[in-house]
């Protein structure tokens, strides 16, 4: 076709609002699934890392920006999990959630995001659970530090910058917890 | 200060974008054949990532984020930097034809350049200020830029060499790179 | 042109990744694995489908000064399209694949095929030309993500052939992604040309 002003402006008019209209459409009947997909992984997530319980609830923190949930059991406290994060992952941000016995003891963790390289960091998921290796942490009641920085948490391999944000956001998520009085 | 060479010693060497984030390989590999179009090529990505970047995060946090359109961030990012690398052409052309004719024949290639993307969109899932934002983006360019300098180096010396017909042109390169990117790796090494 | 043969010369013939050399980017950074690699490849196959049909399309309604502009519109939408209903049904997969996914915008091979193919021929042909590059593609990514799962980690979709201790970690870091599709790029060469 001949580009004239006239011609140009109209279909880039035209074609912006094909795209708008359809891309609106689409974040409108993806938004709900969005969110149900991440509520989903978080129960799944929860049932995972926590002792058994019946129900968990938002609870107190000194921290302002974790959220920690209490989960209960016959009206009892069980456990806690903490929504953490650490911005220095080699991809950006890995948010984890990571579960709590009362005693402050890791019960369990799970990566909910993460842009870290397949194959490498990705394996966090994993890898700091394969108990009966140096890098299980599941269990531990103190801070955690990769061997590199002179802890004694095996890094995955080929994946320290990774390893160190994983440790950084699980004690986070622990210097969260409510402090025993 | 420090934490600042502490972002660009790791954009360079520890997390270099080709050897490490696998982003700009298509120029990586194009305009790797001699040294000087590797120069103008990275002079011009440095320039043209270090705008992009800031044009890009000031949409995010003052047009995107406000307004609750996240959901468009690429294709809005896309497009802020092909209307920009359009301008820069125009904008070059016209003040300093010097620069034009030395960076000018780079500039369209930059747009589907993923670097350039790549680089916009780390900013804005790592939620970087915009200082530490712009350094980033320089500092990844650079890397580029030495990423590549070093892969011609290398290649104007491969054309001497006597290869084995099918290993010719690209995959002798891919397998030189491999060998770059090992050797980038020991830079992993580095605690900052 | 018959559909069929546009289909093959995707595969074969104007292979993206062993000829053309297109997409190296995600071609190297998501194939540590036969699924992630595959999964890329099926997620470019399904955008190259989407935008080159739109495209066919619209050829004739959008003036030749603009359609640069256009096209990357129409490729940006379908990406981010792609991109929601990932994010809504396929979470999982959506983070493995990390930052490659809005990256297809800049994979050359849609804009390629959008300028060489799509601009000049009708729907249909170009729908069969997008599943015949997309399929190229696909497979390409899926070998060199085999090649690299099986050399690093012993396994091939998962599937554990022998102890992963065994395997050469380097395959499924970054020089392996390189070194891998060197060789594989030569011996396509090799048998096209025997």
């Amino acid at each position: 076709m001949k580009s004239t002003l006239t011609t140009m402006t109209l279909s880039l008019t035209g074609i912006a609002l094909a795209v708008g209209a359809i891309l609106g459409v689409v974040h409108y009947a993806t938004e709900k699934p969005i969110e149900q997909a991440v509520a989903k992984a978080k129960d799944a997530a929860m049932g995972e890392i926590l002792p058994p319980f019946d129900s968990y609830a938002a609870g107190e923190t000194d921290s302002e920006e974790l959220t920690l949930y209490t989960a209960t059991k016959d009206g009892q406290q069980v456990g806690y999990a903490v929504d953490t994060y650490s911005d220095n992952g080699f991809g950006g941000r890995i948010g984890i959630v990571a579960g709590f016995d009362t005693a402050g003891v890791l019960t369990g963790y799970r990566v909910m995001s993460h842009a870290e390289t397949p194959g490498l960091g990705a394996k966090m998921d994993e890898w700091f659970r394969e108990s009966g290796t140096g890098h299980d942490v599941i269990g531990s009641s103190a801070p955690l530090k990769v061997t590199k920085d002179g802890g004694d948490v095996d890094a995955i391999t080929g994946a320290t910058i990774t390893s160190r944000a994983f440790a950084e956001a699980i004690n986070k998520a622990r210097e969260a917890l409510p402090q025993k009085r | 200060m420090l934490e600042y060479l502490s972002i660009i010693i790791t954009a360079i060497f520890v997390n270099n974008i080709v050897f490490s984030q696998f982003l700009g390989i298509c120029p990586f590999i194009g305009v790797s054949k001699n040294l000087d179009s590797a120069v103008g090529m990275g002079l011009a990505v440095t320039f043209v990532m270090a705008v992009a970047t800031a044009a890009t995060w000031l949409l995010q946090h003052y047009v995107l984020l406000p307004l609750g359109l996240g959901y468009v961030q690429t294709i809005a990012f896309i497009l802020v930097i092909a209307v920009l690398v359009q301008m820069l052409e125009i904008i070059m052309k016209k003040s300093s034809p010097g620069l034009y004719a030395a960076l000018g024949v780079f500039l369209p290639l930059i747009t589907t350049n993923c670097a350039v993307l790549g680089v916009a969109i780390i900013v804005a899932q790592k939620d970087f200020a915009f200082v530490h934002s712009i350094v980033y983006a320089v500092a990844t360019a650079l890397g580029f830029t030495l990423a590549l300098i070093v892969f011609a180096g290398i290649r104007m010396q491969l054309d001497m060499v006597d290869v084995p017909r099918p290993m010719r042109g690209v995959p002798i390169a891919l397998v030189t790179a491999g060998i770059l990117a090992l050797a980038f790796m020991g830079f992993s090494g580095l605690s900052l | 042109m018959s559909a069929l043969s546009t289909i093959t010369d995707g595969i074969v013939k104007r292979n993206p990744t062993f000829v053309l050399i297109l997409g190296m980017c995600p071609t190297l950074g998501t194939t540590s694995s036969a699924l992630t690699g595959m999964s890329m490849g099926l997620a470019t196959l399904a955008v190259l489908l989407c935008s080159n049909m739109a495209i066919s399309a619209i050829r004739k309604i959008v003036p030749d000064a603009v359609r640069i502009p256009v096209f990357i519109i129409v490729i940006a939408s379908f990406v981010t399209v792609l991109e929601m209903i990932m994010q809504a049904w396929l979470p999982a997969l959506y983070s493995a694949l990390g930052i490659f996914i809005p990256l297809i915008v800049v994979n050359c091979i849609l804009l390629g095929r959008a300028e060489a193919f799509a601009s000049k021929n009708d729907v249909l042909l170009s729908a069969c030309d997008g599943i015949g590059i997309g399929t190229g593609f696909t497979l390409a990514l899926t070998a060199i993500g085999t090649v690299r799962e099986l050399l690093g980690n012993g396994s091939v979709f998962g599937l554990q052939l022998f102890d992963s201790s065994f395997g050469a970690l380097v395959f499924v870091l970054a020089p392996g992604a390189f070194i891998v599709l060197g060789f594989l790029i030569a011996l396509f060469n090799y048998l096209r040309h025997a």
